[in-house]
This record gives structure tokens, C-alpha cells and sequence, in this order.
């Protein structure tokens, strides 16, 4: 691969002048594959390109058969064409798809995608994950800045490659510290748990013999697999982890958890991070206790037939109901064809916001509502009896029979909702990806906390500072579960 | 003007069952009474009916001369001691107590002096002053029983209302409370409908019993009334342990024939025309004579100790005679060494059912 | 011993206007309720006219809202009759703005659902407060009349109370079932476009191109690998824990007990990143093994948790019997044990198949390659940010819940009681 030295920039730009002086705006005059550099499950492809006005990005669509249309393909990636001299290049091997242009590995935005200047002739990308021994068509599209394909691209000629190296798995790092550190844990287990057998054996508790040989695959298991890499995970917030030096991580102390502090998007989505789980954990346990109270009346018809519809949401897989929602939220969507209009729900912060807690709150109903059935048929009848009896209202039962006999209930249920809603990353990571987006590089107007640590990780690649804000999540939480408890705590020995 | 009356009620359920036919009965005020009969018999709703908490199908339920039926049960001015003592489990004992008061529609809700005070009247008259502060949870059995009462007089109702409210108790504590309860009732004498299907709490409880089977009323009338009186074989057997003989049978000739078995009418029987008839005899007017008498084969013998009941073979026909044990001099030993006994009735106590 | 209580100050004198007293009529009560609901729906209405921004709705329904909203407050409460006449006036007032609204030719479905909260409530109200038993309530009622009108009370108390919770019942299954129909709707409608008329066309191009696709079916294979090994690797380290923990006494109980109770109140959060880093030196991204044993980690608290609740309830005089009988320990779990818990154990195993069979966030960490996928990252994969496959999407949506809905149907009040029994302990 031939190297260039970076173009000055005045020349670079004078040529952008010169270049944008062409007629047909974003012709590819061709896409070849490198065959040379083909690779495990990659195919390396080559574009040039004459002219590059009025585009935003590239697209590599991709497909098992041939394909006319985009509709039948499958996204790949897409390099962005933007100026790049506020940006910097990343090393070759650094991301998981290595992109050059003009023979040098492209610049890269924050978020890791690669980007090239307008001026660039020509570039080349690896596309990974690819199945090995399989035919495929590939096809690459200029797009404009309002997301329109450029003319001149109506009717696709992909070309056909085939990933001839056959399927083995990339030989894998240096495992020997993780293992070893692994086999240590499981042999300090396994002694303990011979070492308490003994104690039992001779403190004469008979049907221990077996017991811990019960218990120790669980325990096992459980140590290496969670105990194991929380501790890790916390570890790793005071490091530089990154995913361009894996296993090369050193301790630099506090500096993540600065860096997460002084984030100007902290404070922001940890507020919307709040507002969202205590509206989801309301709705749930309001939505879901009217629901209980009309499911749980004597001589309603049909209750069998409401209830089985009203536990669809928790019975479909979420990730579906939350990409149907999705759909029905599109401006061409069941929403906007209902009410006739044509609005984008999902690209303005506050509908947007609102939405998805509202499409969390429809998800998350019929758990509460089935849990807080079972606790309205544990409470007592005749009780009820005894207040009619006193002449008290319906409300005033409800308000001081009903809710207090279910606060055993709501209470651990409300936490618990907390502590979900609070982790809940796949309604926002599917519907909005937390977008619309308000600052370049910060969390999202609809991010989350968790959602937001999963950009950082890996769309960033910053296992260290992610780790760093996994660590506060869970402080967060641990100090919300104390103070909650302290204060249902209170509250019950005051009642 | 704090009386019941049951005019004609019939409860009827939507599947067709009918729980109570045609009652009529009237509860005078201050009266103690009680309706006896196994489960099933429909006192129970009865009870709930007059308490509002089922609705009533047919005829009228009067309290103090005001109609009733559809009034809610709030409006009834009623309290009521549930089986189960329905103490709200979440409040203290001093809360259980005044809820329904504080509770009350608005313009008829005491003031909280006013709460406050018949809560401690109630506290001091049961004896739970020292309980006020605890919940439900951490009382005994007879405790909770007591606050149940409590929370059903603080009310001040016009009738107070029971339903079995000492099934619940083991039976040292349900005899100290229905001590307790009768000792209430003479204190104030509020007009009281007491459920149960205890032979023994309606005895020793009632002013008068009413005893009820398969939704009808049987009879109502003082206890012993009633026990010495059965109208008909069901409140003769259903009153008594053990229970009353009975000997299906018919008269002939101033002759009661049940099988082989015969023997003269009693003297206050003689009169009774020819025809199918119950003969009844409780076990207590049967007497174990040495000789002479009617002759029985001997099928067991019970010896609780105070009395003995010997369940016996006359001629086919089975008899059961308990003797007091002090006077049942020809039987001490503990074993039976006779094979048979001979008896004797004590004639005024036998009765005869038409068939 | 206080015997004030009852004996003095009494309420002696029996009230012959008690039923008076107590009498409103059931359709005033039920108004109370049922206007104060349709002004919350008419907001809502309102609400999706501002969103439209149309003038003649937003001014139909706002005044719409504050006519029941003033009906409403002046519900005739049987004291002055003037306020009958007040509610009634607005409430006709609510009616004519709805039959107004009404006249645009071209209404959908929607339009008449918004109507009707507003057209029906203002109607039934006119309708009940012009009725006899209103009119008569209203101008002071006589006791037996009363009496006559808390039986009647009794009588459309039942009914009623069954149009509300109805009414809300069927709204609530709307709001379930309208994304099922719609995505029903998008998998048989031609072409990979959402839009369109519910029930306009009908293909199932879709399935056949999803029932064709190969990938499709690698991730079916995929999810079938995972969620299976997931079942019987999770249960055969769950089952014997659960059971030790139900049945035996041995040191170290009670902290084992409170590590997966603790284990279960960690955010998967935190663990996200360190298990991705583990799973990568280990080599085990991309593979369906890394997936497998996560999974199995992840459920494996609640799975013990359910089991020792199961175990719980196996009588221990048969496993007393079996020890009589000469039986080992380990014969007795296997002979005893395991057979009657039978059905405990394949409710853990669903539950276990379910959650590895929805996992989605790991599933997406984990596995890059598209040939590594299970369904849930596979199909999420086919709604990229453009060039969205929804017909595709829609079709092998219902061709991968469908089973799954069923199975949780079938086994919901198992799953749910061991569920929240196992939720609630955690």
C-alpha cells in the first residue's frame, strides 16, 4: 500500500475548489474489490471518486443475492465526508474496520466512524462480518445531506465477490491472566467448600454430606462469572481501558470518574434518567393497580379473556414490540395515520421523550398489574364487610384498606421497577438511540444513563470511563435502594 | 324501638339455590337472640341480610320499624363481630377501634374528644387499654375477639350483630367469653343476633333461640323451651348431646310398635290417635335399672368420668341412656362384665312427632 | 367498669328519613366518575388536535372540555334544584359541540372514538338528568319513594358499575392490541413500506422471502443453540443449589443465600463492560458457548430462587420414607425429588428458554458477526437507521413470537406466581 503524505491544506482546498467545478455530483467512477487483501470474514473494497459535492456519506450496502434496489440489501457501513481537520487519525488496526483514503487511514469521528475529506479520490474499507465461503453482491451509494440518494443511482449494479478464507476463529489473546485469576477463585471455592464439609461432618450435621457438592457448580459459577467481573469492572473505572490496546490497560486513579463528573451531559441525562424511571415506575404501578382493581371484581365477565390480552406485552419479546412501536411512531407510521398528520415524533426532544417512556410504561404494565392481582386476592374480604358496615365510602376503603395492605407489596415492587426502568436499555437503544442528539459527542436528549455507558463502551471504545460510569450507576442506585428502604422503613413503624 | 322483625324474607341466589324461605321472625328490643343451626342452614345469611351485606330477594326487614331492605349497610346503624374478627390488620388496636368513626359520613362525624373518649370506654370495658398501641398481629385469640366487640359497640348500633364470633377460640377461652358476652349483654342490653352452629353458646347465651334448617325456621323460643319442647324431630335431635332418642314407629291401641320392639304409651301420650309417629326420649330420661324394665344388648359404653352413656340394642331399635356417675351405683367396675342392662323411661319427658 | 358506653347517650329515636338521607341516585354517582374520566379523555382528544394543529378541533374540543368539566361541578346534589338546570345546560351545551364536530364529511375510525367522548357522556347526562327519578331527587323526594329508589340504586348498580369497567377494559385491550394488528397489517402489506389503510392488500411475499432467507434461519439456529444450552446448563446448576437450599442445613448457607440475593440486586450495568472484556481475551465473543454461559449466570439467582420455592413445597416425609426404605441421598433426588418437582423444574426450564430467547442486550454486545446473531439482534438488524425493512421486520416478528406467546400463555400463571414469587424475595 502506497503511503501519500497529507496534502497541505491550501492546496487540499484548491483542489476541492477545482474539483467541485465537475458536472455529475457524486460519481463513483468505480468500486472494485481487493482481492489481495482479503481476510478472515473481510472484504476489502476500493472506490473512486470523481466528484464529491453534495455528499454527506457513502453507503456500502450489502446482500446473499443479487439486488436492484436498497430495500433489498442490508446496510454495512458508511464513511461520512465532511472537513476533517478538526479530527484525527486513527492507526491502522485501531477500529474494527481499518478504512484508508488517498492510501492513508481515514480520520474518525468521536464516535469512531470514519470520515473523509471532499477531497479525497479515492478510498478503501474492510467489511467484516462476513460469512465465510459465501457469494455476496456489493453496492456503494453517495447520499446527500437530506438523506436522498444522488441522481444517476436509481437502478444498482452491485458487484460479486465471495469470501473464499474458510471459517476459523482468530487465534485469541494472551488468555493466561484471566485464566489463571479464574482457576485461582474456583480453587479457593472448592477449598472452602471441603474445608466447611469437614466442619460439618464433625459437628455431626448429617445431611450435609452432599450439600455443598449441591451448591458449589451455582457458587462457582456464580463467582467467576458475576463476583468476578464486577470486581473487574470496578477495576477497570480507574484505567485507561481502551479498545485500540486491549489488555495493556495501566491505572491512572481518579481521573475517569472526573472526567464523567465534569462531562457537560452528566447532570443532564442523569436528570432525564430520573425523570424516566420514576414516570415509568408511577405509570407501571398506577396503570397496573386500576388494571388489578377491575381485573379482580366478582362478577365481571370476560376476566379470563381481558386478562390474557392484557398480559400480551409482557408475553411477546420486548425488542419486538418496541421495533413495532418504532414503526408505528414513523412519520408514515399508524400514528401519524391516524391522526392524518405528518409529524416527526421521534426527531423532536420533548415527543420524543415522552414517547419512550410512554412505549416503557405499556411494556412494563402487565407485570405490576399481575403482581398486584396476586396481593389483592390476599387481602382479606370480610374486612371490607366491616367498613361497609361503618358506613365507610368505597374511597375511604380503598384509601385506608386497599393501599395500606398493598403497601407490603408496592413497596419492594416499586424498587425493584426502580432499579429496571433505571437499567432499561433496549426500548431507547432501539427506538431512538437516544438521539435526537444535542451536542456533538454528548449523551443524546433521550439517552440514559445505561444507554449512554453502551456508546461509550462501544461506539467510543472507552472501556475505562464507561466502566467509571457503570461504577456510578450502581452507586446510584445502591444509595437510592438505602434511602428507600430507610424511609418505607420509617414510614411502616410510624403507621 | 331497637327491634328486628323478619317479614316473610326469602333469599334467593341466582342459581336457583334458596338459602332462606319465608321467615318470619321478630327480635324484641334488648333481646339476646340467638339462631342455631348446622351450616348450611342459612343463618348465617340470614345474619348478613339484616347487616345489609347480601341483598334480601323477597319480603321485608324491618329495625326499629323502618323498612330496611335496600338501605346501605352503613345507613343500618348496626355493628357486627365477624367470624373471622375482620380487624383491619395494618392499624393498631386504637385505630381499629375509632376507624369508623373517623370514617363517618360528613355532618354525622363525632368530634375527635368525642372519638377519643368512646374508644377508652370501650378499651376500659374490655380490658384492652394496654393494648391500644399494638396491632392486630402481636394479640391472642381472645384479645383479638375483644377488639372486634369493641369496634362493633364504640358505634353505639342500634343491634349488635355475631356471626360465630367464637369459632376461632380454642374451648378454655370460648367459655371464658361467653361468660363475657352474656355479662356485656346484661350490662347494656343492646338488641343482640347472635349465629352459631353451638348447641351449647346458644343455651347457655340465649333469651331465646331460633333454630333454623335447611332455610326454614324450625322454632324460636327460650332455650330450655325449646329443649324440653322440640316442635319437630330436627330441634329434638339438633338440641342435646347426646342427642335426643329417636324411634320411628307407629301407635296402635295406646301402643308405641317400632319393629319387635312395644311398649305402653306414657300416660300423657295415651290420648294420641292411631298413626305413623317419631317417639322421642332424651338420653337422660333413659334409666339403667338393675331389673325390671326393658331389656337392652349392651353395644358400648362411654365413661367420661362425671357420666356414662351406654349405647344400647332394645329389641332392633337403637338407645342411647346417660347416667351421672354417682348414681349409677350398679355399674362401677371399668369394664363392661354384663352383655345386657335393663331400662326404664322416665315417662313425663318422652315426646311424640307425627310422622 | 364503665357501663356509659352504651346505656347512655344513645341515639334512641329511630329516623324514619334515614333512607332519604342515604338516597342519591345511582346515575348521579356514576356521573361524578364517568364525567370526570371523559374530561381526562377529552384532554388527551385535545391533545391529538393541538398535535394536528387544527384550528376547528382544538376550539370544538377545548370548549367541549370545559362544558363537562362545569357539568361536572354542577352535578345536581339533591339540595337546589336550579343546579339541575345549570348541569343540564351545559351538558346539552357539550352535546351540540360534539354533533358540530361531528359534520366535517371525512372522518376516520379515530375521529369517531374522539367524538364519542364527548357526544356520549353530554348525552347520557342529558338523558339521566331529564329523567323522572333525577327530576324527582332533585325537587325533594318522599321516604318512599327513597326506599323504591335505593332498590333501584341496587338494581343499576351492578349493570353500570359492568359499562365502566367494560368501558375501561376495552380500552385498555385497544391500546395491546392496535401495534399487534398494525404489525400484522405491515408483515401482509406489499412492499417494505409502513403506511396504508389497516386490511388494504394482502401478500405474504414477506414470509416467503423470510422463510427463504438463509440468514434467517441461521439465527433462528442461533437462538435455538443459546436458549437451549442456556436451559440445561442454567438448570443443571440451579436445580441442585435449589434443592440444597431447600432441604439441607450446612455451613455457609446463609451466605451463599445472600450472594445471590445480592447478585440479583447488581444492574447487569455494571458487569456489561468487564464481561464483554473477559468474553473477548477468552475468545468467546462470536460465539454461541460465550452467550450460553452469560446467560445461564444471568438467570441462574432467580432460576435458584424459584427452585428453592418449588423444593419447598415437596413433602419431606417422602424423601423420610425413601431414606427408611434404604434410598442414598443422591437416589432419592433423582427417584423422589426430581420426578414430583417435575413440573416446577420445566416452568424454570420455559423461563430460562424465554429470557435467553429475548436477551437482547448481551446478544448485541457479544455477537458482531451477522452469522452469529440470534433473532433478536438479527431483526432489530433489519431496521438499520435507513433503508428499513419493515415488511420484513412485521413478518418474522410473528413467525418468532408466535410460538413464544403461545408457550407463555399456556404456562402463564406458573410462570407469573414463580415469577413474582422469585421477584419479590430478590
Amino acid at each position: 500500500m502506497t503511503r501519500i503524505a497529507p496534502l497541505p491544506p491550501v492546496i487540499a482546498g484548491l483542489l476541492f475548489f477545482l474539483l467541485s467545478l465537475s458536472v455529475n455530483a457524486g460519481t463513483l467512477t468505480e468500486v472494485r474489490v481487493v482481492s489481495e487483501a482479503q481476510k478472515y470474514r473481510t472484504i476489502q473494497i476500493e472506490v473512486s471518486v470523481t466528484d464529491a459535492r453534495d455528499v454527506d456519506r457513502y453507503e456500502v450496502w450489502f446482500s446473499e443475492q443479487p439486488f436492484r434496489t436498497l430495500t433489498d440489501a442490508l446496510l454495512h457501513s458508511q464513511v461520512q465526508v465532511a472537513d476533517t481537520s478538526r479530527l484525527e487519525r486513527v492507526p491502522e488496526g485501531a477500529a474494527y474496520e481499518d478504512c484508508w483514503e488517498d492510501g492513508l487511514p481515514t480520520h474518525r469521528d468521536p464516535f469512531g466512524s470514519p470520515v473523509i475529506s471532499p477531497a479525497a479520490k479515492r478510498w478503501s474499507c474492510q467489511l467484516t462480518g462476513l460469512i465465510p465461503n459465501t457469494d455476496y453482491w456489493i453496492a456503494v451509494v453517495a447520499v446527500d445531506y437530506s438523506g436522498q440518494l444522488l441522481s444517476g443511482q436509481d437502478s444498482l449494479s452491485p458487484i460479486k465477490t465471495r469470501t473464499d478464507i474458510p471459517d476459523q476463529l482468530p487465534a485469541p489473546p494472551d488468555t493466561r491472566p484471566v485464566l489463571s485469576i479464574l482457576t485461582s477463585i474456583v480453587i479457593c471455592l472448592l477449598a472452602l467448600f471441603i474445608y466447611l464439609r469437614r466442619q460439618d461432618m464433625r459437628s455431626g450435621k448429617a445431611s450435609a454430606n452432599v450439600a455443598h457438592a449441591y451448591v458449589a457448580p451455582a457458587l462457582i459459577a456464580l463467582a467467576v462469572l458475576s463476583f468476578y467481573p464486577i470486581v473487574y469492572g470496578i477495576w477497570l473505572s480507574f484505567t485507561d481501558a481502551h479498545q485500540s490496546r486491549l489488555g495493556q490497560e495501566s491505572f491512572i486513579g481518579l481521573t475517569n470518574f472526573v472526567e464523567v463528573f465534569t462531562s457537560p451531559g452528566f447532570g443532564r441525562v442523569t436528570l432525564f434518567t430520573i425523570i424516566w424511571s420514576v414516570a415509568n415506575v408511577t405509570a407501571h404501578v398506577g396503570f397496573g393497580l386500576m388494571l388489578a382493581l377491575v381485573l379482580t371484581k366478582a362478577h365481571l365477565k370476560g376476566k379470563l379473556f381481558y386478562r390474557t390480552i392484557l398480559l400480551m406485552p409482557w408475553a411477546i419479546p420486548a425488542y419486538i414490540s418496541i421495533l413495532a412501536w418504532k414503526g408505528i411512531l414513523q412519520t408514515d407510521g399508524l400514528f401519524n395515520n391516524i391522526l392524518g398528520t405528518e409529524i416527526e415524533l421521534l426527531s423532536q426532544v420533548t415527543s420524543a421523550q415522552v414517547l419512550v417512556i410512554l412505549v416503557n410504561i405499556w411494556l412494563g404494565i402487565p407485570f405490576m398489574m399481575m403482581s398486584l392481582s396476586g396481593a389483592l386476592m390476599a387481602i382479606p374480604g370480610d374486612m371490607y364487610e366491616a367498613a361497609d358496615l361503618d358506613g365507610v365510602s368505597k374511597w375511604d376503603q380503598f384509601i385506608h384498606l386497599t393501599l395500606p395492605n398493598l403497601k407490603s407489596t408496592i413497596t419492594p415492587l416499586s424498587l425493584l421497577g426502580f432499579i429496571w426502568s433505571f437499567n432499561m436499555f433496549t426500548v431507547i437503544y432501539l427506538i431512538t438511540r437516544g438521539n435526537p442528539s444535542v451536542d456533538f459527542g454528548q449523551p443524546g436528549a433521550t439517552d440514559i444513563l445505561i444507554t449512554y455507558v453502551y456508546d461509550v463502551a462501544f461506539d467510543y471504545g472507552r472501556y475505562g470511563v464507561a466502566a467509571a460510569w457503570s461504577v456510578i450507576i450502581f452507586l446510584m442506585l445502591v444509595a437510592f435502594s438505602w434511602v428507600y428502604v430507610k424511609k418505607t422503613k420509617a414510614t411502616e413503624a410510624v403507621a | 324501638m331497637r327491634e328486628v322483625e323478619f317479614k316473610a324474607v326469602n333469599k334467593t341466589y341466582p342459581n336457583g339455590y334458596v338459602a332462606v324461605e319465608r321467615l318470619d321472625l321478630r327480635v324484641e328490643e334488648g333481646e339476646f337472640l340467638v339462631l342455631l343451626g348446622p351450616s348450611g342452614c342459612g343463618k348465617s345469611t340470614t345474619l348478613r341480610m339484616l347487616a345489609g351485606l347480601e341483598t334480601v330477594s323477597n319480603g321485608d326487614i324491618l329495625i326499629g320499624g323502618t323498612k330496611v331492605n335496600d338501605l346501605p349497610p352503613g345507613a343500618r346503624e348496626l355493628g357486627m363481630v365477624f367470624q373471622s374478627y375482620a380487624l383491619y390488620p395494618h392499624m393498631t388496636i386504637e385505630d381499629n377501634l375509632s376507624f369508623g368513626l373517623r370514617m363517618a359520613k360528613q355532618g354525622e362525624r363525632l368530634d375527635s374528644r368525642e372519638i377519643a373518649n368512646r374508644v377508652g370506654e370501650a378499651a376500659e370495658m374490655l380490658d384492652l387499654t394496654q393494648l391500644l398501641d399494638r396491632k392486630p398481629k402481636a394479640l391472642s385469640g381472645g384479645q383479638r375477639q375483644r377488639v372486634a366487640i369493641g369496634r362493633a359497640l364504640v358505634r353505639r348500633p342500634k343491634v349488635l350483630l355475631m356471626d360465630e364470633p367464637l369459632s376461632n377460640l380454642d374451648a378454655k377461652l370460648r367459655n371464658q367469653m361467653r361468660i363475657e358476652l352474656r355479662r356485656l349483654h346484661e350490662l347494656h342490653g343492646t338488641t343482640t343476633v347472635y349465629v352459631t352452629h353451638d348447641q351449647v353458646e346458644a343455651m347457655t347465651l340465649a333469651d331465646r333461640i331460633a333454630i333454623m334448617h335447611g332455610g326454614i325456621l324450625q322454632q324460636h323460643a327460650p332455650p330450655l323451651e325449646a329443649y324440653h319442647n322440640p316442635n319437630n324431630p330436627f330441634v329434638a335431635s339438633f338440641l342435646g348431646t347426646p342427642a335426643m332418642n329417636l324411634i320411628q314407629g307407629k301407635v296402635e291401641n295406646q301402643k308405641f310398635k317400632a319393629g319387635d320392639l312395644c311398649f305402653e304409651l306414657p300416660d300423657h301420650l295415651k290420648d294420641t290417635q292411631c298413626g305413623n309417629y317419631t317417639f322421642g326420649i332424651r338420653p337422660e330420661n333413659v334409666n339403667v335399672v338393675s331389673q325390671g324394665g326393658l331389656r337392652c344388648d349392651v353395644r358400648g359404653v362411654e365413661r367420661l368420668g362425671d357420666q356414662t352413656i351406654y349405647h344400647l340394642n332394645a329389641a332392633g331399635q337403637e338407645v342411647t341412656a346417660l347416667r351421672h356417675q354417682q348414681i349409677d351405683e350398679g355399674f362401677t367396675s371399668t369394664t363392661v362384665d354384663t352383655s345386657y342392662v335393663h331400662i326404664s323411661l322416665t315417662e313425663p319427658a318422652t315426646v311424640l312427632f307425627p310422622q | 367498669m364503665n357501663s356509659r358506653l352504651l346505656t347512655n347517650g344513645m341515639i334512641d329515636v329511630s329516623n324514619p328519613n334515614i333512607a332519604q338521607q342515604w338516597y342519591v341516585p345511582i346515575e348521579i354517582q356514576m356521573l361524578q366518575r364517568w364525567l370526570l374520566c371523559a374530561v381526562l379523555m377529552n384532554l388527551i382528544v385535545l391533545g391529538g388536535e393541538l398535535l394536528r394543529s387544527d384550528t376547528t378541533g382544538i376550539y370544538l374540543t377545548g370548549l367541549g372540555v370545559g362544558s363537562l368539566m362545569i357539568t361536572r361541578l354542577l352535578l345536581p346534589d339533591g339540595t337546589a334544584s336550579w343546579q339541575r338546570w345549570a348541569a343540564l345546560g351545559f351538558a346539552a351545551i357539550g352535546l351540540v359541540l360534539g354533533l358540530v364536530s361531528l359534520w366535517n364529511s371525512d372522518l376516520s375510525v379515530y375521529d369517531y372514538w374522539s367524538r364519542g367522548w364527548l357526544i356520549l357522556p353530554a348525552a347520557l347526562t342529558v338523558s339521566w338528568l331529564t329523567s323522572a327519578s333525577i327530576a324527582d331527587w332533585c325537587s325533594g323526594i318522599s321516604a318512599d319513594r327513597a326506599e323504591a329508589g335505593l332498590a333501584r340504586n341496587k338494581r343499576l348498580e351492578v349493570t353500570l358499575e359492568a359499562v365502566g369497567s367494560h368501558t375501561l377494559l376495552i380500552h385498555a385491550v385497544a391500546l395491546v392490541i392496535i401495534p399487534l394488528v398494525w404489525i400484522f397489517d405491515v408483515a401482509v402489506s406489499p412492499g417494505n413500506v409502513l403506511g396504508g389503510e389497516i386490511g388494504d392488500a394482502f401478500t405474504l411475499e414477506h414470509f416467503e422471502v423470510i422463510l427463504g432467507s438463509p440468514t434467517f434461519w441461521v439465527w433462528t439456529k442461533n437462538s435455538l443453540i443459546v436458549s437451549l444450552g442456556t436451559t440445561l446448563l442454567g438448570l443443571s446448576l440451579a436445580v441442585p443449589a435449589g434443592y440444597a437450599f431447600s432441604r439441607f442445613d450446612f455451613s455457609g448457607k446463609k451466605q451463599s443465600m445472600f450472594a445471590f440475593m445480592l447478585i440479583q440486586m447488581f444492574p447487569g450495568i455494571i458487569i456489561l463492560v468487564p464481561y464483554f472484556m473477559v468474553m473477548k481475551t477468552l475468545g468467546l465473543l462470536n460465539t454461541s458457548i460465550g452467550l450460553i454461559i452469560a446467560y445461564s449466570v444471568t438467570t441462574l439467582p432467580l432460576c435458584v430462587w424459584m427452585l428453592k420455592g418449588f423444593f419447598d413445597t415437596v413433602p419431606r416425609e417422602l424423601e423420610e420414607a425413601a431414606m427408611l426404605d434404604g434410598c442414598t441421598q443422591l437416589q432419592i433426588f433423582f427417584k423422589i425429588v426430581l420426578p414430583l418437582s417435575l413440573p416446577a423444574v420445566a416452568i424454570t426450564a420455559l423461563f430460562s428458554f424465554l429470557s435467553a430467547w429475548n436477551e437482547f442486550l448481551l446478544a448485541l454486545v457479544f455477537n458482531t458477526s451477522n452469522d452469529q446473531f440470534t433473532l433478536p439482534v438479527g431483526l432489530a438488524s433489519m431496521i438499520p437507521s435507513t433503508g428499513q425493512r419493515w415488511g420484513d421486520f412485521a413478518a418474522a416478528s410473528i413467525l418468532v413470537s408466535t410460538p413464544v406467546v403461545i408457550l407463555f400463555m399456556l404456562f402463564q400463571k406458573s410462570l407469573v406466581q414463580g415469577l413474582s414469587a422469585g421477584a419479590v424475595k430478590g
